[in-house]
């Protein structure tokens, strides 16, 4: 065979990777989110002691009854609109660059999100939003699925739809308005929730593959998919074991179809169950299969907090809740189930004729970093708010740091989930089969019926105090 | 010094660049992404058809090099 016939052969335009180097931090979004949100908290801190904060930039639609309101309402604060545009195109656009997108594709795809954005987010504020269901984050997803599932939108576009990059940016800001208090306090009862169902998914869905008589390394693949980040955990775990290439995308495949799934149906049965937000918020942590679409059915069923009657919390208590499941108790062990199963995949498993070095380095190369971020922020903000007193904290930190961080967090949320509808295209997603499809959703099955037992049941007046006074 | 061992990181059947891997792996970019930390190093080789590590080795190593000299020959 001629070595030559090997050698890849990427895309017009695809950079190749410099022989023999690894990934240094910044070329990674989580380095890029983490300076960001970091960034936006110290500003906001700093201003408050220079009085020129960031108050005046976190701009939002307000509540709206006619068409000329908020007509009335967005001309009124054009100019704090574009600034917004210009700092979000700014601080994203950098970090893009650093990344090696360009430029002259991102800024015109983030401009398009801006702007679509913008309009979802005034829907919300309308004052009959609640009434036909016209949550924000199903609003931004539905209309991102609807465009690009029935437009041909070009692919350069996809540019600026970075879902990653904005839900990391998100949940570094997040950290800011979740005490410090309660990610320690509240931590191990995630962890010791997310291990058992992780543990149990990871086992039904590995075990119903090999089963089925699929592959070792295609159904840990599924298996990580569905226990611990999703698309993210499959493709680590994929290049941890050295899985077959057409298993990535099919996995990705099955873990998008059933997260998109959870993202509007987690919150529906939450709602006819009435639970609580803090409770939701953890079955959601437990039983979503993305990070993504977990913070779109979270923040939703958060909004009905005070407009549904029967469902006591309030708002941030679902995002804080899904927050600790699956920041903290899933997503962070990643790296640690890289390592354990390229362990096994070398020392258990048919060798592929690829020698895998199974160090333990790993764990750390695979950390999702971000984390790293939004510990950062919550740290800063706990070390302000020892410095007040409660009064002071309510009346000038509230206003003048946390709801400004808490609307620039909305922002990139939103940016978020209109991103995950405009790529995700199903015509371009991979056949999965029905027994890759039939493994993965036994796994389904199992999850939220015990994410459900757990979040409700065992640990239901832990997860329903979340956030009480 | 590690460039001038046999690793997939150094090999020309091997690729781990971001946008290549999105490419690749259809969906890649909908709920995860090429640029996150997670993936660490890993990247597609071409040879056996699979997703390894740049720290992975194989008896078909081809150095990355070889190409860069010949394409300059």
């Amino acid at each position: 065979m001629s070595s030559l016939s090997t050698a890849i052969q990427p895309g017009p335009g695809t950079p190749l990777p410099v022989p023999g180097s690894q990934r240094n931090g910044f070329q990674t979004e989580d380095a890029w989110a983490i300076l960001l949100g970091v960034g936006l908290v110290l500003a906001a801190v700093l201003g408050l002691a220079s009085g020129v904060g960031i108050k005046w930039l976190a701009i939002a639609p307000q509540k709206w009854s006619s068409g000329a309101e908020i007509e009335q309402q967005l001309a009124a604060n054009a100019g704090r609109y574009l600034a917004l545009f210009v700092f979000w195109a700014g601080g994203f656009g950098i970090g893009a660059r650093a990344l090696g997108i360009r430029l002259t594709q991102f800024l015109p795809a983030f401009f398009a999100v801006f702007v679509l954005s913008t309009l979802i987010m005034a829907l919300g504020a309308w004052s009959q939003a609640d009434h036909y269901n016209l949550e924000p984050p199903l609003v931004a997803l539905a209309v991102g699925l609807l465009l690009s599932n029935t437009l041909r939108l070009p692919r350069w576009l996809d540019a600026g739809f970075r879902v990653e990059y904005y839900v990391k940016t998100g949940i570094v800001l997040l950290g800011a308005t979740l005490p410090l208090t309660l990610v320690l306090t509240a931590g191990p009862v995630a962890i010791a929730q997310a291990a058992v169902v992780s543990l149990v998914t990871f086992g039904v869905i590995f075990a119903a593959a090999r089963r089925l008589g699929l592959d070792p390394r295609f159904a840990a693949t599924l298996g990580a998919g569905g226990a611990v980040c999703g698309v993210s955990a499959a493709i680590a775990v994929a290049g941890a074991v050295g899985a077959r290439k057409e298993h990535g995308p099919i996995a990705i495949t099955i873990v998008v179809f059933w997260a998109i799934v959870m993202i509007f149906l987690l919150p529906l049965v939450a709602r006819t169950l009435a639970l609580p937000t803090g409770v939701a918020g953890a079955w959601i942590g437990t039983s979503e299969f993305a990070d993504a679409a977990g913070f779109a059915a979270a923040q939703a069923y958060g909004g009905y907090a005070g407009h549904v009657p029967g469902i006591s919390g309030n708002a941030d208590a679902a995002v804080s809740a899904f927050t600790l499941m699956k920041v903290i108790g899933r997503d962070l062990w990643i790296g640690i189930w890289a390592f354990v199963l390229s362990i096994v995949a070398t020392t258990r498993w048919e060798s592929t004729g690829v020698q895998t070095r199974s160090a333990p380095a790993q764990i750390w190369q695979r950390f999702p970093k971000f984390v790293i971020g939004f510990v950062l922020t919550s740290a800063l903000i706990a070390v302000l708010t020892s410095l007040y007193g409660g009064a002071d904290y309510a009346r000038i930190l509230k206003p003048e740091v946390i709801a400004p961080i808490k609307t620039l967090r909305t922002w990139a949320f939103t940016f978020c989930f209109l991103s995950i509808g405009l790529t995700t295209r199903w015509r371009e997603l991979a056949s999965a089969g029905p027994r890759p499809f039939l493994a993965f959703s036994a796994g389904v099955a199992v999850n939220v019926v015990l994410g459900y037992v757990l979040s409700v049941v065992v640990f239901g007046g832990y997860w329903s105090s979340l956030g009480a006074p | 010094m590690r460039a001038a061992q046999p690793h997939c990181g150094n090999c020309r059947a091997f690729c781990n660049a971001a946008a290549y891997l999105e490419q690749q792996l259809p969906g890649l970019h909908s709920l995860s992404s090429g640029y996150g930390a997670v993936r660490g190093d890993d990247g597609l080789c071409a040879v056996h058809g699979r997703l390894v590590s740049a720290q992975a080795h194989c008896a078909r190593h081809a150095a990355r090099l070889v190409l860069a000299a010949a394409a300059g020959s």
